[in-house]
């Protein structure tokens, strides 16, 4: 009489079936997963690059050179762009800063030959003469002015 | 019967000699339920999947701060037009494309069109209130309401909270320097092809690329250069200008600006406007003196003469119904040293007559005056020539008269005269690294005549017509040149063109500077002169003199002027012009 038997080696085969497909039901979904992820990030790259194009942009906007130009006039009134005059080949021609200075002393030349004499002992008598606060509170406010120039004049 | 089938509990025996037929079939029906089993654990499984575990993952955000917006973002990104960057020389941008949002509206979705109407026309004062509610209870399902907002905007559009209105995104062409390239870099339309300038001629490789496209502009340079052009036509009234600064050896354009210009970002107006034309490459015009350059260079060239030799400046030449004559007579013979100097039109042409038509020609076209040059913009004019070319021609064309060429023509000419001789070729794309020195080895002079021309140039700045342009320490040569206008065939006395190239350090040449000024006239500093020498010389002195600190050039007060040798050549001399 013969039986209907199920043998081992079907029942392991059938077993490995399925969780080899199981398996391959996870790996799918992990795959799924990170691409979904790997998507995204893509994503917030180029949301990101957009961003720093948008910055880039707007830098080189406030950077335009003729708008440094007036903002340096208004607020740097002291400096002026380099003349020809105030470029020096040798560093050494650069004189040491005469911070204290006694009354005999005789003026350092700076120059490198238009300017008179009389001029160079003001450049090394006091530079200026208000109080540090009075400097430091006309700075501040420069500074206050400077932002919100830049802020009004954002586009 | 000794062993239990695994399914002997589900099963019932069947005895006999048909048993074994019926476990036959059994088993086929226990294997077939098996599979179908299988099929609907997988249809089971994939339907957990689909509905349950997708979507969940639906609902979570791809990654921190990504949300749907974004992918709508990123969807449109691939149909709008991408255009690629243009940079100056240091990478500073001319052109860019942003990504900015449009705004349509749905109106079948629009709650409550009288409230959105109002805000809108809040957050665009260009709309009417009518209009916009109009539009939004019309019952059309796309509405265009604003293209290319500004993310303020974008953002009080979305304040409304109105879920009718929708935004698109594209690319809109930006020009962050504004007026200060408009010519050479140019403008684009709404839908991204270029109209002009590098725009135009670049429309497909920026439209088809990411990377950005290099120029040879400096925007440093280009803003001091408009800056001091636009002083000149203020100063003197003018109506127009143009400015160019070369670099000799590598014929790179640094600087090339044409007054009046517009704003690439709002071009309104149509392109025949005199701002939309471009005077650098696009207009020619008639130099006046500029031109002895070429004449003596090709006189030179000829190695028949010397600086010693004198011509006859006492005489105005009368050929047909022309006199050719000197706008500051000196009478008497003059040195070709003096002629450069005094810019005297009557020696120059008796020079030109030594040099002869045939080898005048040949100088000019191989100086690249007599072709329409190749330039990476399309707006380029070709020069207007003398045809035919008789003698008279000849005599007029060499203190510039009677033929009119680009100003790109001429700073080209000028650099290849003061940088050895060689010839280059002026460029407005950044070249590699490797070819700094783009020597193409095609010599139209010789280095000596390349020299005696810049001892000559350097004459007319140290004591010459261009004495303004001087800036101590950098041995700036250079030429003027006022021509009179040329209106509807008849020069016109009071309507100049003042036109000054300069080049330094004279020792050994790296830039060309090159300013002119259209229709100046007489201011009080100008002692009622309006000639080149006093509108376009000092405009060229000015922007040396703020470009040196800028490119690192430091000035040799120790070096010899090189137009030492010529003052022998020089006796008495009164004019200036």
């Amino acid at each position: 009489m013969r039986r209907f038997k199920l043998k081992l080696s079907t029942l392991g085969v059938f077993f490995l079936a399925t969780i080899l497909g199981g398996l391959l039901f996870w790996v799918s979904q992990q795959v799924q997963m990170l691409e979904r992820e790997q998507r995204g990030i893509a994503e917030q790259i180029s949301s990101e690059e957009e961003g720093m194009r948008v910055l880039n942009a707007e830098w080189d906007y406030l950077n335009r050179p003729d708008r440094i130009e007036s903002l340096a006039a208004k607020y740097l009134n002291q400096m002026q762009p380099v003349a020809p005059d105030n470029l020096l080949r040798d560093a050494n021609a650069i004189p040491e800063p005469q911070m204290m200075q006694s009354e005999d002393d005789v003026p350092v030349m700076v120059s490198t030959g238009d300017h008179s004499v009389q001029k160079e002992t003001k450049v090394n008598g006091v530079p200026d003469a208000r109080p540090i606060d009075d400097k430091e509170d006309s700075k501040s406010s420069d500074f206050d002015g400077v932002l919100k120039s830049a802020a009004g004049d954002d586009e | 019967m000794s062993r239990k089938s695994p399914f002997s509990r589900l099963s019932f025996r069947i005895m006999g000699e048909k048993s074994d037929h019926l476990n036959l079939a059994r088993g086929r029906l226990v294997l077939i339920t098996a599979f179908f089993m299988l099929c609907y654990f997988v249809v089971g499984a994939r339907l957990i999947d689909a509905t349950i575990i997708q979507g969940y993952l639906s609902q979570q955000p791809d990654a921190i701060g990504v949300d749907d917006q974004k992918k709508q973002k990123k969807s449109d990104a691939q149909k709008s037009g991408f255009r690629a960057d243009i940079l100056d020389r240091n990478g500073v941008l001319l052109a860019t494309s942003l990504k900015t949002a449009s705004l349509f509206a749905d109106s079948q979705k629009i709650l409550s069109p009288v409230e959105t109407a109002k805000g809108l026309v809040q957050i665009f004062p260009g709309l009417t209130y009518g209009d916009t509610l109009k539009k939004l209870q019309s019952g059309k399902r796309f509405i265009w309401i604003k293209r290319n907002m500004t993310p303020t905007e974008q953002e009080a559009v979305l304040n409304l909270g109105e879920p009718g209105l929708v935004f698109d995104y594209d690319y809109h062409r930006l020009y962050p320097q504004g007026n200060l390239l408009s010519h050479m870099v140019g403008y684009s339309d709404v839908d991204g092809n270029g109209l002009a300038g590098i725009e135009r001629s670049f429309n497909t490789l920026l439209n088809g690329s990411k990377d950005p496209l290099r120029l040879s502009i400096d925007v440093r340079l280009q803003h001091i250069l408009r800056r001091e052009v636009n002083r000149a036509i203020s100063d003197f009234t003018a109506v127009a200008g143009a400015g160019v600064i070369m670099d000799v050896n590598t014929g790179e354009i640094l600087a090339a600006t044409s007054l009046p210009d517009f704003d690439p970002n709002r071009v309104t107006s149509n392109p025949t406007a005199p701002e939309m034309f471009n005077r650098v490459t696009l207009g020619v015009y008639e130099p006046g003196s500029v031109f002895k350059i070429f004449t003596t260079a090709a006189l030179l060239d000829l190695k028949r003469t010397s600086f010693a030799k004198t011509y006859d400046a006492i005489n105005p030449i009368r050929e047909g119904r022309f006199t050719i004559k000197d706008y500051h007579p000196e009478k008497r013979p003059l040195t070709i040293p003096e002629i450069f100097m005094v810019s005297s039109n009557i020696g120059t042409a008796h020079m030109a007559q030594e040099v002869g038509t045939g080898n005048l020609k040949k100088a000019f076209h191989d100086f690249g005056l007599m072709t329409k040059p190749d330039f990476e913009i399309e707006e380029v004019g070709s020069p207007i020539i003398p045809n035919p070319w008789s003698e008279i021609n000849t005599l007029t064309a060499s203190y510039g008269h009677g033929i009119a060429v680009t100003p790109l023509q001429l700073v080209g000419a000028v650099g290849m005269i003061v940088n050895g001789g060689v010839r280059v070729q002026p460029s407005l794309v950044m070249r590699d690294k490797e070819g700094k020195k783009s020597d193409s080895g095609i010599r139209v002079i010789s280095k000596e005549t390349s020299l005696k021309m810049r001892q000559l140039m350097r004459l007319v700045v140290s004591n010459g017509t261009a004495r303004k342009a001087n800036v101590a320490g950098y041995n700036i040569g250079g030429k003027t040149g006022t021509a009179q206008k040329n209106v509807h065939g008849r020069y016109v006395a009071d309507k100049r063109m003042a036109a000054f190239v300069g080049a330094f350090p004279m020792n050994d040449p790296r830039y060309v500077v090159f300013v002119m000024v259209d229709e100046p006239n007489p201011n009080k500093t100008s002692y009622g002169y309006a000639t080149a020498g006093w509108v376009a010389a000092p405009a060229v002195g000015r922007v040396i003199s703020d470009m040196v600190s800028i490119l690192g050039i430091h000035p040799r007060r120790d070096e010899v002027d090189i137009s030492e040798p010529l003052k022998q050549f020089i006796h008495s001399v009164k004019g200036e012009h």
